[in-house]
């Protein structure tokens, strides 16, 4: 039995002379969720268009659910959900008859239309929302419509392309609870792109980073922090003002350098070498009155910026 | 059951845009230009089949070409072709739903605005006193609009075909005209030239594998009002081509990479 929701090996499509993914491989676990990252324009949505087997890969194969996206690209459809970026309705059309059209176009009986529609409706909170016309929706509603059509065939694995893109703070951080609810209750496999980095680490076990086409570094939100620097940075705030302690600490060996904010002293050392004591003597030896020392971890920010060199 | 879904959804999203309606009052604008318009009989007309081919030839593509310009582009434009092809459902079946919705849409329109057009003229007594001529049998009259209905099936399968390729709405309805507009004229012309070099001048005779072809023009379409046989063939033929413009499109739209809005 293959432990593996998605097994994508060498995918790879052309737009005309843009290579737009570069024999991109890699595999998500059944039951977890991975994050597409990258800056605009790097093929995270390509990518995912030829996963949900709407865009025909040049070349490389996708196995999504067990299917091949090119093979049986039906089958693909009919185990997966799909929220696109920008989740677009027929407007004419009122949240009850929109779903009963998507029901009959995924197979569901007839005698199960109305069960599943309350029930994705209620997941979605869009329950008193079922005879109103699409058309007058706002942007957060349609993204939970979106989710809601993509829950119904009841997948197992639920491609999420920037799921909170012009949601307001409240919509992106219901948005973000319903997707980790879905996680936990349904132990659907997440895979979703994002410019939203923090939405990426509350929501992401893995993380792939994409530039130009290619699939720069995958590994863990924790594994990628610790490995994609050889510096790290440490905090210590003081007492009071002191310059003197802060030249002391640029003299350490390792030191890249100390930048002074006030009682604040930003350092900047090799990581490679455990610097954390002797920075704390170096400090106190200059009759330094430390409040605080503490380690500052790189952002994911950080990390995707790095790794695709800017 | 997918491509009947797609049908209704069609015929809903129609009904409630309001094109419907509105096709009924172009079709029914098209007959009052008829009955009471200059648009009248020339000298040597037999009956008042004659201003209404003559109209309805122009109007009966206008009417495929309204009703399907926005096929497939027009999903592509409102965002909804990525929600739909994300589900099972094959290309094909969405473009026979499509078809299949604006059959049913335009088909009864035109046969029974045309069949109240008839009845009409009879007890308004239209064409005795604009035109002093008959009213055509009823049987001829049913030709008539056998054969208009049939070039209107063709050219939405045709105005479907564009709408896979052209980037907006509007583009496919120009495409489509612009196919559309020459063809009346150059191709009574292009008929013309072929019958003085090869010494035809009459279609009577001709092999039907050459009558199937002679039956897009309207020229042909007008002969073959007058005589059964032809205008039984022009049908099956006008349907035949319908069919065949649908299958390349259907073949066309499995092997396309889609440009989705998002």
């Amino acid at each position: 039995m293959n432990d593996f929701a998605v097994d994508v090996q060498g995918l790879t499509k052309w737009y005309g002379n843009l290579n737009a993914v570069d024999n991109v491989s890699f595999k998500v676990k059944k039951g977890s969720s991975f994050g597409l990252l990258g800056l605009n324009g790097a093929g995270k949505t390509t990518t995912f268009k030829m996963m949900v087997s709407l865009i025909r890969p040049d070349s490389g194969t996708a196995i999504v659910s067990g299917y091949d996206v090119v093979k049986d690209p039906m089958m693909v459809r009919s185990h997966i959900g799909y929220v696109a970026e920008n989740p677009a309705f027929y407007t004419r059309m009122t949240t009850l008859e929109t779903l009963r059209y998507l029901c009959r176009l995924l197979d569901v009986p007839a005698n199960d239309q109305n069960r599943r529609i309350d029930y994705v409706l209620g997941l979605v909170g869009l329950m008193d929302k079922k005879n109103s016309l699409v058309g007058g929706y706002s942007r957060g509603m349609r993204h939970r419509l979106g989710l809601a059509q993509a829950l119904l065939s009841d997948p197992q694995v639920l491609f999420l392309d920037e799921p909170t893109l012009g949601l307001d703070p409240l919509g992106a951080k219901n948005m973000r609870e319903l997707i980790l609810r879905l996680r936990q209750e349904k132990e659907v496999t997440v895979l979703m792109s994002s410019h939203v980095l923090p939405e990426v680490e509350a929501i992401c076990d893995m993380v792939g980073i994409f530039d130009h086409g290619r699939l720069v570094a995958m590994d863990t939100i924790d594994h990628l922090r610790s490995t994609a620097s050889e510096s790290l940075n440490i905090e210590l705030t003081l007492a009071q003002p002191d310059q003197q302690v802060a030249q002391a600490l640029q003299k350490i060996p390792g030191v890249n350098r100390v930048e002074v904010n006030g009682d604040r002293l930003y350092i900047n050392a090799l990581k490679r070498e455990e610097l954390r004591p002797r920075i704390m003597q170096e400090a106190l030896a200059n009759n330094a009155k430390v409040l605080s020392f503490g380690l500052q971890e790189s952002s994911l920010e950080d990390i995707l910026l790095r790794l695709v060199n800017l | 059951m997918k491509t009947l879904a797609v049908m209704q959804r069609e015929l809903q999203e129609n009904l409630r845009n309001y094109k419907t309606p509105f096709l009924l009052m172009f079709i029914f604008g098209g007959i009052l230009m008829a009955l009471y318009t200059e648009v009248g009989p020339t000298a040597n007309s037999q009956n008042v089949l004659d201003p209404f081919f003559e109209l309805f030839a122009i109007l009966c593509p206008m009417i495929g070409i309204l009703t399907a310009m926005d096929a497939v582009v027009g999903e592509k434009e409102k965002g909804t072709m990525e929600l739909v092809l994300s589900k099972p459902l094959p290309r094909r079946s969405l473009l026979l739903g499509k078809f299949m919705a604006y059959v049913v849409m335009i088909v009864p329109l035109l046969v029974t605005e045309l069949i109240a057009a008839y009845y009409w003229a009879q007890i308004s007594g239209i064409s005795q006193y604009r035109w002093q001529l008959p009213m055509p049998p009823f049987g001829q009259w049913i030709t008539l609009v056998a054969i208009v209905t049939c070039v209107s099936l063709l050219f939405l399968a045709i105005t479907t075909l564009i709408s896979m390729f052209a980037p907006t709405t509007a583009t496919t309805a120009l495409c489509a005209l612009v196919f559309m507009a020459p063809a009346h004229p150059l191709g009574g012309e292009f008929l013309r030239q072929v019958g003085l070099r090869l010494h035809i001048d009459s279609f009577t005779g001709l092999p039907i594998i050459v009558k199937f072809f002679l039956s897009v023009f309207s020229k042909f379409q007008k002969y073959a009002l007058a005589n059964p046989a032809d205008a039984k063939l022009t049908c099956v033929s006008l349907l035949i081509m319908t069919f065949v413009v649908l299958l390349v499109a259907s073949v066309i739209f499995e092997r396309q990479n889609v440009a989705f809005k998002n």
